[in-house]
C-alpha cells in the first residue's frame, strides 16, 4: 500500500501577517477515493486548507503532495484539481452547457469529445433539457448541480468542495448530500469537503477533520467521532452534548475518579489527562438514562426535573443536577416509559464508558 | 453544559427558513398622483432650462428669417422668378420699397446673413439701400443697376432668393464643408474654404485618442481600488475624486507651468541630462493629450471600479481550477464581467472629451483645437449663431450615434449565481 494516499499535507502553515498562524504545522494524508470532510467552526483554518490545496492561497510553510508529486507552490491551473466553490462561481455570462465545456475548451481538448463529455456531464445531473439556459435563470439546486458537473467534466481524480451546499435549504441540501456521495462513490474520486455543518460532515464523510484554532482536533471516521471524542472540543462540535467541568481525583487504565463539587464520578478518561488536572465530563444525551432505569448505571445522581420538552419519536428533559442547570437528557417515546414532571425529583444515571473525561476547552494539555 | 453556540442536531430544523415572503403588489391609483407630483418639479425645470434653451439653440441651425423680415415683399415678388433671366421691374420694385421701409436693424441682420452665402452682398445691399433712400423717386431694374451695377450679377440674386426662405440648409451644408451649387446640386466646398470636416475628424480622433489611453491607464487603477481592504478603497476613492474640488481653470493652467519650456518638466529632464533642449509639451497635441487624460480619467476609473468591484474574486478562482491560462482567465471569464463598466466608462469619457473647450483652449496650439473651439468662437465672436447651431447640431448628431451604438452593445451576464 505504498501509494494509496492521494493528498498529503506534510507540515503546513499558514499566516497572514507573519505572526498568528491560522493554519498551525497541518498533517493529513487523504487516501484515493475518500470523501474526506474538514470540519469546524469559521476561522478555524479548514478553507484555508482548502484553498492552499486549491493554489489560490500560498503556503507559509511545510508542502503538499499530491500523488507523492509536490504542488505546494504550483499554479492553480496546473494541479488538475475540480473546485465546487460556495457561490458555485458559474460564469453568467455562459450558458449552462458552456459553463461545463469551460475546462475542456482550457485544455484544448477537440470539439467533438467537448460535445460528447458535456452531453454526458449534463446526463448525469440530469439537465440535458436545460444546456442552453444561463445561470441566472436557473434555481439554486440546478447552479449547484452545474458547478458540480463542472468541477468533474474533465475527469480530475481530486475535487475540493467548499461549503457546496450552504446556500441552499434544508430539504434540498438533504437531497444533494445524497446525489454528490453517489456521484463520487460512482466515479471513485477523492474529495475534500469544506463544510461547518456536522450533520452533513457525519452524513456524507468517510473521515472527518475537525479543525479549531489553525489545528486538527481529531481525524476519524463518523461513528468513531461521535462515540469517542478525543476532547472537548470534538465532543461539544459534534451532536449534543452534556459537558461537566470537574477535577481529576485519580486515574487508573480505563477509569478516572472525577471531582464534580461535593460529587464524584467515574468516567472514562481519553487523552491528555491528568490527576488533579482539571477535566470536562463529556456526556451525550441520549446515554443518560432516567428514573428506574438509572438504578443499575455505574454512575448515579438525584436531579430536579426543571423542562419538559415533547420532540415526536424522544422527549427532552432538561435537569438541575450535579450541583448545574440546563443538563439534557433525550428520552426516546418507547413504549410504557412515563415521562417525569416538572418539579419532581428523579434518579439519572450513565454507565462508566458513556462518560468521557476530556481535556477542558483551551486548557492545558500537559 | 449543552453548549449553545454550536449547532446540534435537534437544533437544525430552525435552518429550515422558507423563501421570504413576496412583497406586496406594484403600487396603483392615488400613489401614481403622488409619485408624479414629485417627480413633476425636476421635469419641469429640466423642460424649461433644459431642452427649451437646447431646441432653441439648435433651431438657428436651420430657421434664419432674417431676410424674410427685412425683405418681405422681394422675397414674395421673386416666388415666381425662372432664375435665368434678369429679374423684372416688379421684383425691383419690390426690394427699392422693401430697402426703403426696412427696419435698420433688421436690414443689419438680412445683410450679414446674405453676406455670409456671397461676400460682398452685405456693403452692396447697404450701399443700395442708402442710394434709394437719398432719391425718392428711384423705380425698376434700372434703378439699382444706378446704385451698385453688381446688381446685374444674376448670382446675386439666386442667393437673395434661396436666403429668403426661412428655413436653410446653408449653415448644415457649411459645418460639413459642403455647399449648394447654383444648378441646386450639393457638392464639397473647394480645399481653401475646408475647415470644419478636419475639425470634426481631429475632435473624434483626438478624443478616440484620450479614451483609450484612459481606458489603459484606469485598467490598473481600478483594479488596485477594486482589490484593496475597504478602508484603503475609501482613501484611494478620495484620491480620485480630489481633482473635482479643484477647478477646472486652475488645474488646466497648473499644465502650463510644469510642461512649459523652463517649466517644472522640462528643468527636470535637462538637468537629469534626459535632454539637452526643452522639448515642447505644451501648446501642442501632447499637451493637449496630458490635459485632457489628466481631467477625463476619473470619469473611466469611477465605473470600472464599481463593476470590478461587483465581480466575485470565486469567478477568475473558478476559472484558473478548471485549467484556464491567465489570458484565457482574463478574456473569457473577467472582462465579460466587467464589460458593462468598461463600456460606459468609455462612452462617458469619448462624450465628455468630444465637446471638450476649455482645457485644449489652454494648453493646446492652433491645430488642436476642437469643435466646441468653433462653436464659441461663432457664438461670441463673430456672432454667426446659424453656423454655432449647425456645428452644435452636428456635435449633437454624433453623440447621439455614439449612444445608439451604446445601446446595441449586449448586456451580457445578468444576474450571478451566489452572493
Amino acid at each position: 500500500m505504498t501509494s494509496n494516499i492521494h493528498v498529503q499535507f506534510a507540515g503546513v502553515s499558514k499566516s497572514y501577517d507573519g505572526r498568528t498562524l491560522i493554519v498551525d504545522d497541518l498533517n493529513l494524508e487523504i487516501e484515493k477515493g475518500e470523501f474526506l470532510t474538514l470540519l469546524g467552526p469559521s476561522g478555524s483554518g479548514k478553507s484555508t486548507c482548502l484553498m492552499m490545496l486549491a493554489g489560490f492561497e500560498p503556503l507559509s510553510g511545510g508542502d503538499i503532495l499530491v500523488d507523492q508529486v509536490s504542488v505546494g507552490y504550483l499554479e492553480p491551473q496546473k494541479r488538475n484539481i475540480g473546485m465546487v466553490f460556495q457561490s458555485y462561481a458559474l460564469f453568467p455570462h455562459m450558458s449552462v452547457a458552456d459553463n461545463i465545456a469551460f475546462p475542456l475548451k482550457a485544455r484544448g481538448r477537440p470539439k467533438a469529445e467537448i460535445r460528447e463529455k458535456v452531453a454526458g456531464a449534463l446526463g448525469m445531473i440530469q439537465m440535458d433539457h436545460m444546456k442552453d439556459r444561463m445561470p441566472g435563470q436557473l434555481s439554486g439546486g440546478q447552479q449547484q448541480r452545474v458547478a458540480l458537473a463542472r468541477a468533474l467534466v474533465f475527469e480530475p481524480s481530486l475535487v475540493l468542495m467548499d461549503e457546496p451546499l450552504g446556500a441552499l435549504d434544508k430539504q434540498l441540501r438533504e437531497e444533494m448530500q445524497y446525489e454528490i456521495m453517489h456521484i463520487q462513490k460512482r466515479l471513485g474520486v477523492t474529495v475534500v469537503y469544506v463544510t461547518h455543518d456536522q450533520t452533513e460532515a457525519l452524513t456524507m464523510s468517510d473521515r472527518i477533520a475537525v479543525f479549531n484554532g489553525g489545528r486538527i482536533q481529531q481525524l476519524a471516521r463518523p461513528e468513531v467521532l461521535y462515540q469517542n471524542p478525543q476532547n472537548a472540543f470534538v465532543a461539544s462540535f459534534i451532536g449534543e452534548n452534556n459537558s461537566v467541568p470537574g477535577t481529576v481525583l485519580s486515574l487508573k487504565g480505563s477509569e478516572c475518579r472525577v471531582r464534580v463539587g461535593t460529587d464524584e464520578i467515574m468516567a472514562h478518561p481519553v487523552g491528555d489527562i491528568a490527576e488533579s488536572k482539571p477535566v470536562a465530563l463529556s456526556l451525550r444525551p441520549e446515554r443518560v438514562v432516567l428514573g428506574s432505569r438509572a438504578q443499575a448505571a455505574d454512575n448515579r445522581f438525584d436531579a430536579v426535573v426543571t423542562e419538559v420538552i415533547f420532540h415526536g419519536d424522544h422527549q427532552r428533559v432538561v435537569l438541575d443536577v450535579l450541583g448545574q442547570s440546563g443538563f439534557v437528557v433525550k428520552v426516546p417515546n418507547s413504549a410504557g416509559f412515563e415521562p417525569p414532571e416538572v418539579g419532581k425529583a428523579v434518579s439519572v444515571g450513565w454507565t462508566i464508558k458513556d462518560c468521557h473525561a476530556l481535556a477542558p476547552i483551551g486548557g492545558s494539555t500537559a | 453544559m449543552s453548549d449553545a453556540a454550536t449547532p446540534n442536531p435537534s437544533d437544525s430544523s430552525s435552518l429550515q427558513l422558507g423563501p421570504p415572503k413576496a412583497r406586496p403588489g406594484p403600487r396603483g391609483g392615488p400613489k401614481n398622483w403622488v409619485t408624479m407630483g414629485l417627480v413633476l418639479p425636476g421635469l419641469l425645470f429640466f423642460l424649461v432650462m433644459f431642452v427649451w434653451p437646447i431646441a432653441q439653440m439648435l433651431s438657428h441651425a436651420v430657421y434664419s428669417p432674417e431676410v424674410q423680415i427685412a425683405l418681405p415683399r422681394t422675397v414674395a415678388a421673386m416666388a415666381d422668378w425662372d432664375v435665368t433671366t434678369p429679374p423684372s421691374d416688379a421684383i425691383a420694385d419690390a426690394l427699392i420699397l422693401d430697402l426703403k421701409n426696412a427696419d435698420r436693424g433688421d436690414l443689419a441682420s438680412a445683410a450679414r446673413r446674405l453676406n455670409y452665402e456671397q461676400s460682398g452682398f452685405r456693403a452692396a445691399l447697404l450701399k443700395t439701400a442708402r442710394e434709394v433712400r437719398r432719391s425718392d423717386g428711384a423705380k425698376g431694374y434700372q434703378a439699382l443697376l444706378d446704385a451698385d451695377k453688381d446688381w446685374a450679377d444674376l448670382a446675386r440674386w439666386r442667393v437673395l432668393r434661396s436666403a429668403g426662405s426661412a428655413y436653410t440648409s446653408y449653415y448644415l451644408l457649411t459645418a460639413l464643408d459642403l455647399e449648394k451649387r447654383p444648378d441646386g446640386s450639393i457638392g464639397r466646398v473647394p480645399g481653401d474654404r475646408a475647415l470644419f470636416v478636419t475639425v470634426i475628424l481631429r475632435t473624434l480622433w483626438l478624443s478616440l485618442v484620450v479614451t483609450v489611453i484612459c481606458l489603459f491607464l484606469a485598467f490598473p487603477v481600478s483594479y488596485t481600488i477594486a482589490s484593496a481592504k475597504p478602508g484603503r478603497q475609501a482613501l484611494l476613492m478620495l484620491l480620485i475624486l480630489l481633482p473635482f474640488w479643484i477647478s477646472l481653470l486652475v488645474r488646466s493652467s497648473a499644465w502650463v507651468i510644469l510642461l512649459q519650456d523652463n517649466g517644472l518638466v522640462n528643468t527636470a529632464l535637462l538637468k537629469l541630462g534626459i535632454i539637452t533642449e526643452p522639448v515642447q509639451l505644451i501648446f501642442n497635441r501632447t499637451g493637449v493629450y496630458i490635459g485632457l487624460v489628466h481631467v477625463l480619467l476619473p470619469f473611466m476609473v469611477l465605473p470600472i471600479t464599481n463593476a470590478m468591484r461587483a465581480v466575485p474574486k470565486d469567478y477568475v478562482r473558478a476559472a484558473f481550477s478548471m485549467g484556464a491560462s491567465a489570458p484565457r482567465a482574463l478574456f473569457q471569464v473577467y472582462l465579460p464581467q466587467i464589460w458593462p463598466g468598461v463600456a460606459a466608462g468609455s462612452l462617458l469619457t469619448f462624450v465628455i472629451c468630444v465637446g471638450y473647450y476649455v482645457t485644449p483652449l489652454l494648453i493646446g496650439g492652433n491645430q488642436d483645437q476642437m469643435l466646441s473651439y468653433f462653436i464659441a468662437f461663432y457664438t461670441n465672436q463673430s456672432v454667426n449663431w446659424g453656423l454655432a447651431s449647425a456645428l452644435s447640431a452636428v456635435l449633437c448628431a454624433i453623440m447621439l450615434l455614439l449612444m445608439g451604438l451604446y445601446a446595441l452593445v449586449p448586456r451580457r451576464g445578468g444576474t450571478t449565481a451566489g452572493r
